[in-house]
């Protein structure tokens, strides 16, 4: 009888611990429950906003009456080690001008879309964020994450309006209302390689020669033979843009860039599969990087210099700018023709999220960021004496005794804020890098769809369904790990059944009633 | 007396009883009950400004793209299945270390591997994480000390999807073995050292001490695990399955279960309803499992059941 009792104890003990246990792990449960509490807080939240808005609209001319308020600002990038005297520099520039303070929060490209997606889904009070038409700018317009900012630029921000090209307000619209302000900056895109200069010039390539990624490759074997710690090039899903195609919304289906305006399935292509042929050919032959698929992170590689070569997105004078980034001489390679399409015009703007408590002083200081220079290049560049040091009004340099690369802020944040033609040039960049731009911008071949954005609200679950597909194989593919003989028709397949040919078509109607509007 | 007076008798009686349970009652009813009525998000077009009760209905829209593609299905294929094997191999494994503990002579060895076991279980799976990429990566020490000195070819773990369904269960095993393990060692000690002076006069040999004694008198304390594991069969561990394989895409395939699912669904929508969607998909189909898991247990031995 006791022995018994005491099995029991001993069970009544283990069963106690284990739902202890259980109930530990009941949490990480909860956080799909969570929606549920911060909706619940994200409505109050919005409450006290527009409660603030009102309160505040009033005394907004009044300049003395403006409260002191933090603003915080949100990008992509790696966190800086100096952002605190940066951040003290712009606060003492702002005290007058705005009485605002910032916080400057730079997020990991690699967690960017996620956290912004959670801060945003459960309502986290923030005013300034970067966003971009290839970083789910309609998305999340569409979800009303954005603060609808039409009234606002007119009424805090006229200076920024009056200077700005007036087609990138209207063609960052959607429905006529702009929910970000567009940094002004160049308004194409070109594609391209940039390449470790070094490297390039101890085995004294002929970069003057190099015209496609085919061009490249007896360069790459010689690093792959010659350079067993450089790898030789950065295998990643960005590599495969090189095909002339314009991506539509965020799943597959493009248009052409000859001026077709028939959008099909870029990877149903022979451009697509002799890319990816090439992409496998190279990994197997060694010049990606280890586990391409799996290692996405190429920064600490490109800080210490171990890269020869990689795609860049290009614009003129991009290559002086990433050499003062990552502290060695970088040369850049253009490969395909400048080009005009809506992603250009929206590929950076500065929106206010909706649970922003302060919408028109956070409108003020994209204002200030697009006409006050000193301000500007604080966010950008740093600190004056600490950071950089003045050559000339416009030109700059590293103070004495900094090595590049190693100067405590360079957060690569230059085209995300303001107006790049503010930005000071840094003495190794040719001191006509704006004029070049503005040739540049002139130069570029306008896309048919200029100015349309697209909407993925008829089609979400499809695309919901293709995306997951797409996640799948996208890395796989595009680093040559998985078989394009055998593992595209499957790919393609897999989509086709997920409904891409009712996404592809539905761009097609959204484009189509766009151009006989535009008639 | 009638019921009511018994119900109010006993809550008197036993009022201290009631007090301790007040507590974890309301966390239950807060944390566990009350989002529940979230669930309805599942059925409405979410957007910011309407909020949980103002966005309008959708239907069973959200739940359409999970039906479209085969990935829920992969995705609650191997949530079963892993956590199945799981279930299995840490319970076997355990029980197996436990007893070795008890047999073993030297108390401070035992305590040794004992910690020593124990230890995996406190790390954070992040670290785990890279523990396993400092053995399978590219560089690897599997790679490059193992692989290579005896002449074979590297092995591009993070690139085949087969490989990681023996992966994930060493891995899983190796992290939670030790928990498994301490919890049967205390029901072993728990037995009467009195059965075993018995059997060593009969002349029972160590082997069929375990056998007889052992693991019969651990009986009962094994149901009530594996039935508590198999009530979660449909929760799978988000950090084992998300983090261990660096979120590979390739891996999908054989590393996607429900909750990686439901948070991907999540981040590549940014959709709250249609991620609600595939919450309540996961719930509604762990509820069933758990369900009939308490319906064979309860026709095989009654009174194992839960309820």
């Amino acid at each position: 009888m006791q022995r018994k009792s005491k099995i029991a104890t001993a069970l009544l003990t283990v069963a106690f611990v284990s739902s202890l246990a259980l109930t530990g792990c009941g949490n990480s449960n909860n956080g799909n429950n969570g929606n549920a509490a911060n909706a619940a807080e994200l409505e109050t939240g919005n409450a006290n906003a527009n409660a603030a808005q009102t309160e505040n609209e009033a005394p907004a001319d009044d300049k003395p009456a403006l409260d002191p308020v933090e603003l915080s600002i949100y990008y992509p990038g790696t966190e800086q080690k100096d952002v605190a005297a940066v951040e003290e520099e712009m606060n003492k520039l702002l005290k007058d001008k705005i009485n605002a303070t910032v916080k400057i929060n730079a997020v990991d490209w690699g967690n960017w879309s996620q956290k912004i997606n959670l801060m945003v889904a459960s309502g986290e009070p923030f005013d300034l964020l970067f966003t971009a038409g290839w970083d789910n700018f309609s998305g999340n317009v569409a979800k009303g994450a954005f603060l609808d900012v039409t009234s606002l630029i007119d009424q805090y921000a006229p200076e920024t309006k009056a200077q700005m090209n007036p087609e990138l307000l209207t063609g960052t619209a959607i429905d006529g209302k702009n929910y970000a302000v567009p940094v002004e900056k160049e308004m194409a895109s070109e594609f391209g390689i940039v390449l470790n200069k070094d490297l390039a010039d101890k085995y004294s390539f002929d970069i003057g020669t190099i015209k496609s990624y085919a061009d490249l490759e007896p360069m790459l074997q010689t690093i792959k033979e010659k350079e067993p710690n450089v790898v030789p090039f950065w295998g990643g899903k960005n590599n495969i843009s090189l095909i002339p195609f314009e991506q539509i919304g965020a799943v597959p289906g493009a248009i052409k860039k000859d001026g077709a305006t028939t959008v099909v399935d870029q990877w149903e292509t022979p451009e697509m599969k002799d890319m990816l042929k090439l992409m496998k050919d190279w990994n197997q032959k060694g010049y990606f990087q280890k586990d391409p698929a799996t290692q996405k992170d190429a920064g600490p590689f490109n800080k210490a210099g171990t890269v020869f070569a990689q795609w860049q997105q290009l614009t003129p004078g991009k290559d002086k700018v990433l050499s003062q980034q990552w502290g060695h001489p970088i040369v850049q390679v253009v490969m395909t023709e400048p080009y005009t399409t809506s992603g250009d015009l929206n590929g950076a703007m500065t929106a206010i999220s909706r649970t922003s408590k302060n919408p028109e002083r956070a409108m003020m200081l994209i204002n200030l960021l697009h006409t006050d220079a000193q301000l500007l290049n604080t966010l950008v560049n740093g600190v004056e004496g600490k950071h950089f040091a003045k050559a000339s009004n416009t030109v700059i340099k590293l103070p004495d005794g900094v090595v590049a690369g190693q100067s405590g802020y360079a957060p690569g944040n230059n085209y995300m804020f303001g107006s790049q033609f503010l930005n000071y040039l840094w003495d190794n960049e040719d001191p006509k890098k704006w004029e070049a731009y503005k040739a540049f911008n002139a130069s570029a071949k306008p896309s048919p769809i200029v100015g349309f954005s697209y909407n993925a609200e008829p089609v979400k679950n499809e695309e919901a369904a293709i995306a997951n597909i797409y996640n799948t194989y996208i890395d796989g593919l595009s680093t040559g790990v998985m078989d394009p003989d055998k593992d595209l028709p499957a790919f393609i397949d897999k989509m086709k059944k997920a409904g891409l040919d009712k996404v592809i078509a539905e761009k097609q109607k959204q484009i189509d009633a766009f151009l006989s509007s535009k008639k | 007396m009638n019921r009511r007076a018994g119900l109010l008798f006993n809550l008197v009686k036993y009022r201290a009883l009631f007090l301790m349970v007040v507590l974890p009652a309301a966390v239950l009813v807060f944390n566990n009950y009350i989002p529940m009525f979230g669930g309805i998000v599942a059925f409405k077009n979410y957007n910011f400004e309407g909020g949980i009760l103002g966005s309008p209905w959708a239907g069973l829209d959200n739940f359409k793209y999970l039906f479209q593609t085969e990935d829920a299905l992969v995705a609650t294929r191997n949530t079963v299945l892993y956590n199945g094997l799981f279930i299995v191999l840490n319970t076997v494994c355990a029980i197996f270390l436990a007893i070795a503990l008890n047999e073993l002579r030297s108390r401070k060895l035992a305590k040794f591997f004992q910690s020593s076991l124990l230890f995996p279980y406190f790390l954070s799976f992040v670290a785990v994480s890279y523990l396993a990429y400092a053995f399978l990566g590219g560089y690897g020490y599997i790679n490059k000390m193992i692989l290579e000195p005896l002449g074979f070819h590297d092995i591009s773990w993070y690139t085949e999807p087969k490989y990681w369904t023996v992966i994930l269960p060493l891995v899983n095993l190796w992290k939670n073995v030790g928990y498994g393990m301490v919890v049967y060692l205390a029901a072993i000690i728990g037995i009467d050292q009195e059965y075993y002076e018995a059997a060593v006069i009969d002349g029972a040999s160590k082997w069929q001490q375990i056998r007889k004694i052992t693991i019969p008198l651990i009986v009962p304390v094994i149901i009530v695990l594996v039935i508590l594991q198999i009530g979660r069969i449909f929760n799978a561990d988000f950090g084992l399955f998300y983090q261990v394989p660096l979120n590979t895409g390739v891996l999908y395939p054989t590393t996607n279960v429900i909750d990686t699912f439901v948070y991907r669904s999540l981040l590549v929508t940014g959709n709250v309803g249609m991620s609600a969607a595939a919450s309540v998909y996961q719930s509604v189909v762990g509820f069933v499992l758990v369900l009939l898991t308490n319906l064979i247990v309860r026709k095989t031995s009654r009174e194992n059941a839960l309820f």
